[in-house]
Parts: C-alpha cells; structure tokens; sequence
C-alpha cells in the first residue's frame, strides 16, 4: 500500500520534457506540443500561406464556441537538437485526430491519411493511429516547421484529446501492438466471464443473475471491441456515427448494468432495483466515459460500505479489495489505452467471478454433504432393518418353527424374504409412496406376529395414492411402538391416519400398547425418522409423540412449501441455504 | 432340576421348553416359562431354579441387568440370545454357556453338559458376583485363594484374608470356574494359581501346601491325581 502510494507520488513527480524538443538519440519519443490551429485560412492549400493572425493556440480555440465539423490547419514546430542515426527511421504520428489528416514536415506533404476536403462528400475518413514516416534525410538538427491539416465529417469532433507524437518508426507501430494486446486481454476477461456465466444460467442454474452478470460481460466486452475497432480498421469507416451513438449507448448501459451487478452482488433488497432502472437514462447527462467510471466508482464504493457496515453480504469484503485493487492501479501506466469505465468494470468483474467461483464451490460440497448424510441414511437404514440381531431373531423363529409348524415356518421365511426384497427396491429413494411403506409395515408387523406369537395389525384408510414419505419413517415408528408397547400383549393394533389440507400434511400413528418409549432418551430409531424428515423437507416439519387415550401416538406435520420468493429479505441472489440442522 | 426360560418370544420359549425336555430327561423337574423381564424376576422369587435360561434382549431392555442380578443368585445362567457381540462380556460376569441364536439342539446339549463338570467356561471368567446387603459385589477371580463349601453356600477365602459368603454350591462354582479351579476336597475348591506342593500329613492323610504356607486336607479319591500333576 505504501509502496503504491510513493510509487504513484514519484510517478507524478518525474519532471516533464522541455517541449518540443527532441534531445534523445536512442529510443525517445516526444509529444509534441504547443498547437496552433487555423479555422479561417483552412481553405489555404499550405500553411504557409496563412497570415500569422490566422492562427489561434489549440487550448484557447477548444475553449471558445467553435465548430466540430468542418477542417483546419494545425501547426506547431520541433527542434533537433542533434544529428540523428541515418539507419534508424522516425515518424511523426497523430493519435485522436479526425478523421482525415494530412501531414506536412517543413512544408512538404509527408502522407495523407483518409481525403481532406471541406466537402462532406468528397472527404474521406482515415485511420486513427497511422505513423507518418519522414524520410531521414529530412530529419536534420534544427527547427522544423510541422503543420496537419485536418477534416472532419465523420466524427464527433476533430480533436479528441489528440495526441501527436514523434519518435523511432518501429517504437510507435509497437505501440500499436502493445495497445492490442492489452485491450484484447481485458476483452478476452469480459467475454471468458460471459461465457461462464451464460454457461451456468442455461446448462446449470436458471438463475437471473447469472444471466445478467453473462450479459453484462458480454456488452462490456462488446463495448470494448466497438470502441476500438475503428483504431485498427483499415477500411473507409463510413459508420462511425453509427459507431459513435452505438458506442455511447454501450457506456451508459455499462455503466448502469456494473453499478446494479454490484448491487446484486451485494444482496441489496429487491425492491432497490426499479428504481434503479430509473437512473438509467441519468447517465446521458454524463459527457464523457470516464465522467460516467467515476459515478460508477463512486456508487459502487458507496453500496459496498453500506453493504459491509450493515455485514449484510459475504460479498462486501471481495468487491471491496477488488474495488480498491482497481483503484490503485488506475494510475500505474499499463491502464494507458484502456478507458476508466472498462479498466473499473475489468475488476469488477473478477471480483463477480471470484464471488461465482465461490457460490459454486460451496453448492459442490453442499452437495457432496447432501449425498453422504443421503449415504449414511441409505445405509442406517439398511443396518437397522437387515442388523444381525433381527436376523439372528428372525431365522431362530424359523427354526422353532419349522420344529413346531413347517407351515408357519414357511410363512414367515416368505414374510422375510418379502420385507428384504421391499427394503432393496427402496433403498435408494429419498421418496416412496405410502402405499409402499404401508406394505412394509404390514409386512413387518406379520413378522413380528409370528415370531412372537402374537396378532398385530396395521389399519389405515383413505389414503391418497399419491402421497409420499421418505422410506422407513413409519415403519421404523411402528418398530419403537412395537418394542416398547406391547411387553405384555399378544394383539396389537395400529392405526395409521392421514389428513391433507392447504397448510400441509398431518399424520398420525396411534397404537393400542400400555406404554411408550420407556424412558426420555432418544432412541436410533426416532434420530433415523428425524434425519430422513429434515432431508426431504428441511425444517418444515414437527414431530410429536406423546401418549393418548388408547395407548401411544406419534404425529408428524410436514408443512407445504410457500410459494418461492416469499422468505423476506431474500435478494434473489442467494442461497437457498435450508435451516441448521 | 427347576428350569425357568425368560424369553420374549412365545414360539421360541416353547421351541426351547421341548428341547430341554427332551435333553434333560428324567433330570427334570420342572419347567416354566416367562416372557417378560419382571415376571421372570417375580417368578425367581417365588419358586427358586436350578437353571436359568436367559434371553439378552427382552422388548428391546437392556438384559444384563437381569445378568448380573442372576449371576449372583445360587442357580446357573445359560444366556440364549442373538446379541453374540456380548458372550464374552456375559462370560465375565459369570454365566455358563452362552448360546448364540440360532441354536441347534446339540448345541443345547453340550450348554447342558457343562452343568456336569469341568470345561473350559472359566477362562472368559472375571468375576464371581456375591449378593452383600449393600448390593452386588464383584470379586475379581484373581483376588480367590479357595473356596469352602459350607452346605448351600460356599465361603470365598480371597487374598487379602476376606471371606465372603456365595450363594452357589461347591459344585456349581467348580462348573463355573473350570480348569481354573482345582477340587482337592468335597469340601474345597483351590484356585490352581495358589498352590505350592503336596505333603503328607499323619495318618495316612495328606495335605495341599497354599503359597502363603496355609494348609488344606486333601480327599483320598482326588490325592492319586493331584499327586500325579504336581509331582509326576
């Protein structure tokens, strides 16, 4: 942190060249300075020609009223101060000027990039960033006299913040490159993050701000692309109004689209976000992109200090390094070519794509948690039906039997074998139907009856067929019931009832035994039906169990879900997280 | 014999009643079924038996509290039950055969045989539980130097010079502790740790030397044997 600020202190600091005077043998180049400009004589073939009052400073004229179309004479002088390396080849280059200019060295015409004409229709635009190379035996010590004349037809305005420099021929085209590859790399961020995002909203999550966020990133990019292109077109750009308003629409849209993704990010109340869509024509008052990167900035500072003072979002510590990250390296030199709204967005967007990274990272292990507790409840279930001790119990009353009754020994090996053969089909639903888990209870309590001698029965009526329940709920409830209350009866009836209305399900198992469960403790069995009842409906259900008029009910209420987007405060871009368990 | 089977399950107390019918003869007595834990207990009380045949889990309750109460009391312990993960445990308290569920009628056969004599019951055995006023009592069967029979009863001579009254017969005892044991006497039960050597006393009799110099009088019928494994 210190060190950026002293960097950028002595970054500020470093003492600027003398103007337009190039002392620098090797590999300098000098911005050239001290313009004067000519609207009057622009009809002079040479500048030369001009009287001396026809000439203004660049910096005056931009200030007074003054035409944005049309064409002008521009000139200014440069001294060398020493004799240049014949081998090396220089060139002067005017950046921002449009859109056709033609360039002169001491009165000669160097190159015309695009046609000068004062008439619209013969004018031609040129490109943005075209070297002129000078002969080198033109670039002797001494002043030279530098004149450009340019028109303007096809832009917004001629001078756009126009740079003109001189230099080696080979540092200025690789510039050029320079300038590509650093706009292409923040393109190729803003179009990887549209593509994860578009990606996750149609083949993965159908959330909305996946599909924004996909988007935003896309028209940034875009945005990025269109105002660039026309830098490296080689062709007659007859569009560039088109571009121009296309271009303008583009920063404002981002600028609104970045500033509501940062909100969105930030969990902010739904009901922010209309009039939000409100301020979104507010950004035409804005003149320039980066007027409008520095509302962005701004707003975006703001929401995340409310968000992290009131620790209402995870993500307010994420977009707030990231937002600082941008700003401290607004200022360092490789920002050079890129605008402020795209170099704040570029960071935004790594921040929104660490947050998704996150949010995905996290649903993985939720889900990989989801499908062990899945795991080891498949499991428990399995263990609590199929554990030795049934067995065991089960085949010594087949033995005994077969000894006393072949047929009854019979019967209760088929009972089994029915009740293993139903636990295998269900073992792996989180859902089966209550016809199916009525079958097994039934089967079970015939188990029971035969190998206790005794009668139990299970009746239930009216049930609905398409009524569910996770597997082993009510057959491990009929389980306890049948341990704990009926030490001393031989017949037993259960009876299982079912209520459906607009609040939910209601339940209830009522059995006939003396007592119930014998002492406070919570047996496996009641943690086995509260673990499957939490994994399929999450915290919307009650279980009571208590003794009633006969003997002993247990009642389990399991609530309809609401309607999605009723949980307040729930900004449509969190987790649905279900209840601690 | 006075048998009593505690079992939860109708048919298999029934299956069980006739085997042991069947096994035992003419040796039996009598035979009575219980199918919960507090008419087993309530039953005990009443009538007293020889043999008892215990199921582990009764209506899903714990069996081994019953265990130990019966482990204490003058009748043997079978334990018939499904919950092998526990024989070991149910040997260290002191019963005499555990038979896992299933069973076999053989199996039952051989559980009944140990009610005879020696065998090998003993080497899973911790302790001897005793019934004192303050309750049950455990005495760690490494802490025995022997045992006197005294009628009904049998006194326990531990280590430290205790006694301590048992309700179990000599002979119940000896089928208990097994090859730990030796029974030199009708009336004496040595645990084999604990000897020193043989002498003969006068009159033709002979004694068996403890390792803290104490002396008990050996039967004629066991001297021949004895003299056979310490000095042959």
């Amino acid at each position: 942190m210190v060190f950026c600020l002293v960097f950028t202190v002595w970054l500020f600091q470093q003492p600027a060249p003398m103007p337009n005077q190039f002392t620098e043998v090797v590999d300098g180049q000098v911005m050239l300075t001290g313009w004067e400009i000519s609207e009057a004589g622009a009809d002079a073939a040479h500048p030369d020609a001009l009287p001396a009052d026809a000439w203004l400073p660049i910096e005056a004229y931009l200030d007074q009223p003054h035409p944005t179309r049309g064409h002008w004479w521009l000139r200014t002088e440069l001294t060398l101060a020493e004799v240049l390396p014949a081998p090396k080849f220089y060139a002067l280059c005017p950046e921002g000027l449009a859109s056709a200019t033609e360039v002169y060295w001491n009165g000669r015409l160097m190159l015309a990039n695009g046609v000068v004409s004062a008439d619209p229709t013969q004018s031609r635009p040129g490109r943005y960033y075209e070297p002129v190379p000078i002969p080198a035996a033109l670039v002797r010590p001494g002043t030279h006299r530098i004149a450009i004349r340019v028109a303007n037809h096809h832009n917004q305005h001629f001078w756009n913040g126009a740079q003109i420099i001189f230099g080696p021929y080979d540092d200025l085209l690789k510039g050029i490159a320079v300038w590509q590859i650093k706009v292409y790399l923040v393109v190729g961020v803003f179009l990887m993050t549209a593509l994860l995002h578009l990606g996750l909203f149609f083949f993965a999550a159908k959330k909305p701000a996946y599909l924004f966020i996909g988007a935003l990133s896309f028209s940034l990019g875009g945005r990025l692309l269109l105002e660039n292109l026309w830098v490296f077109d080689t062709l007659d750009t007859r569009f560039y109004d088109v571009q121009q308003n296309w271009r303008r629409h583009a920063t404002v849209l981002t600028a609104w689209a970045v500033t509501a993704a940062v909100g969105l990010q930030l969990a902010l109340p739904k009901r922010a976000f209309p009039p939000w869509l409100v301020l979104l024509p507010l950004g035409y008052a804005f003149p320039t992109p980066d007027a409008l990167a520095a509302l962005v900035a701004v707003l975006a500072l703001l929401l995340v200090l409310w968000a992290g003072a009131r620790q209402r979002a995870p993500a307010a510590p994420v977009l707030g390094f990231f937002w600082i990250a941008a700003a401290l390296s607004y200022v360092l030199p490789i920002r050079t070519g890129i605008d402020a709204l795209s170099w704040l967005s570029c960071w935004l967007v790594f921040a929104f794509n660490t947050l998704t990274l996150n949010r995905l990272a996290k649903q993985e292990r939720e889900k990989q948690a989801a499908l062990l507790r899945s795991a080891r409840l498949e499991n428990q279930m399995l263990k609590g039906s199929i554990k030795p001790h049934f067995l065991m119990n089960s085949l010594t009353s087949v033995l005994a039997w077969m000894r006393r009754d072949p047929d009854t020994a019979g019967e209760l090996v088929q009972a089994l074998a029915d009740e293993f053969r139903q636990l295998a089909q269900i073992a792996e639903h989180r859902l089966i139907s209550l016809q199916e888990e009525l079958a097994l209870c039934r089967n079970h309590l015939r188990i029971m009856s035969l190998r206790k001698g005794a009668d139990y029965r299970l009746e239930a009526a009216n049930l609905p067929e398409d009524a569910t329940i996770p597997p082993l709920v009510l057959h491990t409830l009929v389980e306890n019931g049948l341990t704990h209350g009926y030490e001393k009866q031989r017949t037993g009836v259960f009876r299982l009832s079912y209520d459906r209305d607009a609040r939910g399900v209601h339940l209830c198992l009522q059995n006939d035994g003396q007592s119930g469960p014998a002492d406070g403790g919570e047996g496996t069995g009641l943690k086995y039906v509260r673990a499957r009842l939490n994994e399929s409906y999450g915290s919307r259900w009650r279980l009571t169990s208590r003794p009633d008029a006969s003997g002993w009910q247990v009642c389990i209420d399991i609530d309809e879900p609401g309607p999605p987007g009723q949980r307040s405060g729930t900004a449509p871009w969190q987790e649905e997280t279900g209840e601690p368990a | 014999m006075h048998v009593l089977i505690v079992e939860d399950e109708w048919p298999i107390a029934e299956d069980l009643q006739d085997l042991i019918r069947e096994l035992l003869g003419d040796k039996l007595s009598s035979i009575r079924i219980e199918t919960t834990l507090d008419d087993g207990l309530d039953s005990l009380a009443e009538r007293p038996v020889d043999l008892l045949f215990l199921d582990l889990n009764l209506h899903g309750r714990n069996g081994f509290d019953i265990l130990k109460q019966a482990v204490a009391c003058r009748f043997h312990t079978i334990i018939v039950s499904a919950n092998t993960d526990r024989a070991l445990e149910a040997f260290e308290y002191g019963v005499l055969d555990f038979v896992a569920k299933p069973y076999r009628a053989e199996r039952l056969r051989q559980a009944l045989a140990r009610l005879d004599g020696a065998s090998d019951a003993g080497r899973h055995l911790k302790f001897l539980t005793v019934r004192e006023r303050a309750g049950l009592r455990m005495i760690p069967i490494d802490t025995l130097r022997f045992i006197q029979g005294a009628g009904v009863y049998s006194e326990l001579h531990l280590k430290n010079g205790e006694r301590v009254d048992c309700e179990k017969t000599l002979n119940r005892l000896a089928a208990l502790l097994g090859d730990r044991a030796l029974r030199i006497h009708k009336s004496y039960l040595v645990m084999r740790g604990e000897v020193r050597g043989l002498q003969t006393a006068s009159g033709g009799k002979h004694d068996l030397i403890l390792s803290d110099g104490c002396r008990l009088p050996v039967s004629r019928a066991r001297y021949k044997d004895l003299k056979a494994e310490f000095e042959g």
